[in-house]
C-alpha cells in the first residue's frame, strides 16, 4: 500500500517509529531536506519533536494502564481500585504466639495483665519482644493467678495520639508505620484534654449497621503502605469534635521473622510479681508481610464477588486467604465430594452440610489447633446458616524421579556432575514454581522437556516416576492405616510382579513380638499388602494379608498393625513409615487436600554420553543402550 | 540553464545548480532568513532581513551536519547511543601525539559512518599546548559538488 506522505502516521509511541514517521512526512515537502542525516539540524529537531512524542506517549499509556485494576502497577493505584470494590487489603501480621501465664503469688487475690506487658523470645539467635494487647484482669486460684489462652504478638506496641482540630482541613489519623499490623489496632477517642471519658471505637464492616451514633471507624491503605484510620460525618458514624483525642494503640512487627517462637519468659514484673511462668499453647505463627499487589489484584475482584459472604468454594477460597494472612495455597472441597474423619482421614465418602478447607501456609507447617478453631469463628460471620467449615491439613504426597538422560559430549565443556546439577536445579525450579500448590498438577511431559531444556547438550531422558507418602504409625497399641495415593496405580494383570513384591514398598519398622528383624511391606499384584523380613537376602513372609491395596483408587489399607518403632529415613531418625507406589500415569494430580511435592534427596538424576551423537551412527549402533520406562519398585 | 560563475565565499553562498537533491537543513544558529535576489547571471543581491529562520544550504549543510557530529557525545541524541565522536574524552587526557591522532580517528569514524555526503580526505589534530586546545581540519569533498574540496576548522577546546 502506498504511503500517503501528505498525513502524518500518528499510531506509534516508540521513538524510532515517531521519528520515522516524521521523516515520511518531511519527505513530502521540499523546504528542507536534510532530515535524514544525523548530524544535520532538522536532524536534531527531529529527535526533540520524536522525543517528546514517545514521552507523552509512554506518559498516556502508564496513566492509561493505572486506571484499571488490571494493569495498574502502582500500590496506590490497585489499593484505590480495590478500596472502590470495598476492599481493606492486609496490613503486615505479627506473628502470635497463644500461651497461659500464671504468676505464682498467693499473696494477692487478684491482678491485672495490662496491654503492651513484654515478654522475650529467641528464634535463630535473634531476640524478639512479644507484647499482649489487651488488659486483662484474674484472680487467684490458691496457687497462683492464671491468664489463660492470651495472645503474645510479636513487636513493639505503640500508640499514637492525635488532637482533632476542625480548622486543619488536611488532618489525617495516619498509623505511621507500614510494618503495623491492624488486626490489633484498638482506636479509642477521649472527649478532651480535660475530660478523660473515652469511647471504644469498632471498625465498620456493615454500612446498614451504623447509625448517626455509631461508634465506628474505617480503614484505608493509603500512600507508602500505611494505613489511615477516618471517622464517620454525623450521618453515618458518629463525628469527631474539637479537641477530641484519638488514640490509636496497635503492634509494630517484624512480620515473618518471629514465626515459630516457643520459649517466652518475661522481661519485668507483672502486677508486681516476678515469679512468673509462662506455658506455650501454641507457638507463635501468622507473622506476614503486608499483602502483595498480586494478591489484592487477585483477592479484591473476588472479595467483591462474594459480597461479604461464603456461599461457593470460590468464596471459601478468598475468605480463608483473607482471614489467615499465612495461606499460601487454599483448597476447598464442599462435603458432597469428600470428608474427614479423624481415623480414616480424608476419604471421597460425603458429609453433607459441611465444607472441608485446606490451608498450605507459607511457613511449611499445618496450621496449630488454635489457629484453626480462630479460623472457624471468623468464618462463622461469612457462612450460610447450616454449614460448618472444617480445616484440614493438607497431605503432601511425594514424586520420586528416576531421570536418565544422554548428552552430546562435544557440546558442552562440562563434566557429567556439573550436566546433572543443572538439571537437578531445573527440576528444583519446577518444584517451588508448579508444585506445592493444590492445583500443582505433576505433567510428566513437561519435566522431561524441561531435563531436555536445562543444558543444550542433553538429547533426551527417560523419567520415571514413583509416589511416596509418609504415615505416622502409632507405636503403642494395634492401629490400622490409611494412606490415599488418589491417582490409579500400575497393575497391568493381576498377579503382577507377585514374586518381585508387586508396585508396593515401604521403610522399615519393627512390630510387636519380633525385636530382631525389621519388617516391610509390598504387595501380591492381587490387591494384597504382605507383610515380610529379609533373612539373608530372602524374603520372608510373616503375614500375607496384611492388608489391601486398591490399584483403581490408589487406597493402601494396613490392617491392625502394631509398630513399635520405625528404622531410619533417608538415613535420619524418624518417626514415619514412608510408603511408595508405581503411579499407572507419569501424569499425577492432586486430589482435595492433597499436595504433590518432588522428593530431592531420592530421586535420581544419572547421564551418559550418547555414543551415537558422539561417535557416528556406523560405530556406535550396535552398542547403543537405552533407558527402560517402566520404575522399578523402590527398594529399602 | 544559468552556469554558477564565480563563488565569491565558498562557505557563504555555495548553491549549486545541477539537477540534484539539493541539501536544505535548518540553520540551527538561527540566523533571520534574509531577502535575496538572483540575477541573470546568477549573482545575488541581499538586502534586509525578513523574520524567519534562514536555511543553510548543500555544502554549508554537510559543514555543520559535521561539525554538530564532531561535537555530539555519545548519549547525546535520545535512544541512540551509538551516535556520537566522544571528543569530549580525548579533551580530558594528556595532550601528546597519540591522543591527537586517537582524535583524528574518532573524527573519522563518526563521519565515515553517519554523514554520507561527505567523502572524507583526511582529518588533522593539531595540539595546541598554549591554548589547551586541538585544531581539528577536516577536509571533504561533498557528493553534490565533487569539483570542491571543502575545508572545515573547528577549535576544540575544553570548557570544564
Amino acid at each position: 500500500m502506498a504511503i500517503n506522505t501528505k498525513r502524518l502516521n500518528v499510531t506509534e509511541f516508540d521513538f524510532d517509529e515517531v521519528k520515522d514517521n516524521l521523516k515520511v512526512f518531511l519527505s513530502g515537502q521540499t523546504e528542507f531536506t536534510d532530515y535524514d542525516f544525523e548530524g544535520s539540524g532538522m536532524n536534531a529537531l527531529l529527535d526533540v519533536l520524536a522525543y517528546n512524542t514517545h514521552y507523552l506517549g509512554f506518559n498516556a499509556n502508564m496513566l492509561a494502564n493505572e486506571m484499571f485494576l488490571d494493569s495498574a502497577s502502582l500500590r496506590s493505584s490497585v489499593v484505590s481500585h480495590a478500596k472502590t470494590l470495598g476492599y481493606i487489603p492486609n496490613s503486615a501480621r505479627a506473628a502470635v504466639a497463644t500461651v497461659n501465664i500464671t504468676l505464682n503469688t498467693v499473696s494477692i487475690t487478684s491482678a491485672t495483665l495490662p496491654a503492651g506487658a513484654v515478654f522475650k523470645s529467641t528464634v535463630g539467635g535473634t531476640d524478639y519482644q512479644f507484647v499482649t494487647s489487651d488488659a486483662v484482669t484474674a484472680s487467684n486460684t490458691g496457687s497462683g493467678i492464671p491468664f489463660l489462652l492470651v495472645n503474645l504478638y510479636e513487636g513493639t506496641f505503640v500508640t499514637t495520639r492525635y488532637t482533632v482540630d476542625s480548622t486543619d482541613a488536611d488532618q489525617r489519623y495516619l498509623v505511621p508505620n507500614r510494618r503495623a499490623d491492624t488486626s490489633t489496632l484498638k482506636v479509642q477517642v477521649q472527649n478532651s484534654s480535660s475530660d478523660s471519658t473515652t469511647n471504644t471505637y469498632t471498625q465498620a464492616t456493615d454500612i446498614t449497621q451504623v447509625t448517626a451514633s455509631s461508634n465506628v471507624y474505617f480503614l484505608q491503605e493509603v500512600e507508602n503502605g500505611k494505613f489511615e484510620v477516618y471517622f464517620g460525618d454525623g450521618v453515618i458514624g458518629t463525628a469527631l469534635a474539637d479537641g477530641n483525642i484519638v488514640i490509636l494503640t496497635y503492634v509494630v512487627s517484624n512480620t515473618t521473622d518471629a514465626n515459630s517462637a516457643s520459649i517466652f519468659k518475661n522481661s519485668a514484673a507483672i502486677a508486681n510479681v516476678n515469679d512468673v511462668s509462662v506455658q506455650v499453647v501454641d507457638v507463635a505463627s501468622g507473622g506476614s508481610e503486608p499483602e502483595t499487589i498480586t494478591s489484592i489484584k487477585y483477592n479484591a475482584p473476588l472479595d467483591y464477588a462474594s459480597q461479604g459472604r461464603c456461599v461457593t468454594a470460590e468464596d471459601y477460597k478468598v475468605y480463608a486467604k483473607k482471614l489467615y494472612a499465612n495461606a499460601q495455597s487454599v483448597q476447598v472441597f464442599g462435603g458432597e465430594s469428600g470428608s474427614f474423619d479423624s481415623s480414616l482421614g480424608v476419604v471421597s465418602t460425603a458429609e453433607y452440610g459441611k465444607v472441608f478447607i485446606s490451608i498450605v501456609s507459607t511457613t511449611g507447617l499445618n496450621l496449630t489447633a488454635s489457629e484453626k478453631k480462630q479460623l472457624v469463628a471468623d468464618f462463622g460471620k461469612y457462612t450460610v446458616a447450616s454449614i460448618t467449615p472444617v480445616i484440614v491439613d493438607p497431605e503432601t504426597t511425594f514424586i520420586i524421579l528416576n531421570i536418565s538422560f544422554k548428552y552430546d559430549s562435544n557440546k558442552t565443556s562440562f563434566a557429567i556432575s556439573q550436566l546433572q546439577s543443572e538439571v537437578v536445579s531445573a527440576i528444583t525450579t519446577f518444584n517451588n514454581t508448579t508444585l506445592g500448590k493444590f492445583e500443582g498438577v505433576f505433567r510428566h511431559s513437561k519435566v522431561t522437556r524441561l531435563v531436555d531444556d536445562a543444558n543444550v547438550a542433553i538429547l533426551n531422558n527417560t523419567t520415571n516416576v514413583t509416589l511416596g507418602k509418609f504415615f505416622t504409625p502409632t507405636t503403642t497399641a494395634t492401629t490400622s492405616y490409611y494412606i490415599y495415593f488418589n491417582n490409579a496405580l500400575y497393575n497391568p494383570h493381576s498377579g503382577h510382579n507377585a514374586s518381585g513384591g508387586g508396585i508396593l514398598s515401604s521403610t522399615g519398622f519393627f512390630i510387636s513380638g519380633d525385636t530382631a528383624n525389621v519388617h516391610f511391606l509390598d504387595d501380591n499384584g492381587a490387591g494384597i499388602v504382605r507383610l515380610y523380613y529379609i533373612l539373608a537376602g530372602v524374603k520372608v513372609y510373616t503375614d500375607t494379608t496384611a492388608g489391601t491395596i486398591n490399584y483403581t483408587t490408589g487406597a493402601v489399607f494396613i490392617e491392625s498393625l502394631f509398630i513399635t518403632s520405625v528404622s531410619d529415613v533417608d538415613g535420619a531418625t524418624s518417626t514415619q513409615v514412608r510408603l511408595t507406589v508405581i503411579p499407572n500415569s507419569k501424569d499425577i494430580a492432586p486430589v482435595r487436600n492433597q499436595v504433590l511435592e518432588i522428593d530431592l534427596t531420592n530421586s535420581t538424576v544419572s547421564g551418559e554420553v550418547d555414543t551415537v551423537a558422539v561417535a557416528g551412527e556406523s560405530s556406535a549402533s550396535g552398542t547403543y543402550t537405552t533407558s527402560t520406562s517402566y520404575s522399578a519398585p523402590s527398594g529399602y | 540553464m544559468p552556469t554558477p560563475t564565480s563563488f565569491k565565499d565558498a562557505q557563504a553562498l555555495n548553491d549549486i545548480e545541477r539537477n540534484v537533491r539539493q541539501y536544505k537543513d535548518l540553520d540551527l544558529f538561527f540566523t533571520k532568513k534574509r531577502l535575496s535576489s538572483k540575477d541573470s547571471d546568477g549573482a545575488v543581491t541581499v538586502s534586509g532581513a525578513k523574520s524567519d529562520i534562514d536555511k543553510v544550504t548543500d555544502i554549508t549543510a554537510v559543514k555543520r551536519s559535521i561539525r554538530n557530529l564532531v561535537l555530539t557525545n555519545h548519549y547525546e541524541k535520545p535512544f541512540h547511543p551509538e551516535i556520537g565522536c566522544g571528543v569530549r574524552e580525548i579533551l580530558f587526557e594528556l595532550m601528546t601525539p597519540i591522543s591527537a591522532h586517537l582524535l583524528t580517528r574518532k573524527v573519522e569514524d563518526v563521519i565515515t559512518e553517519y554523514e554520507p555526503r561527505a567523502q572524507l580526505v583526511g582529518v588533522k589534530a593539531t595540539p595546541d599546548l598554549d591554548r589547551n586546545a586541538y585544531e581539528l581540519t577536516i577536509e571533504f569533498y561533498v557528493l553534490n559538488a565533487p569539483t570542491e574540496l571543502v575545508d572545515l576548522t573547528v577549535l576544540l577546546e575544553r570548557l570544564r
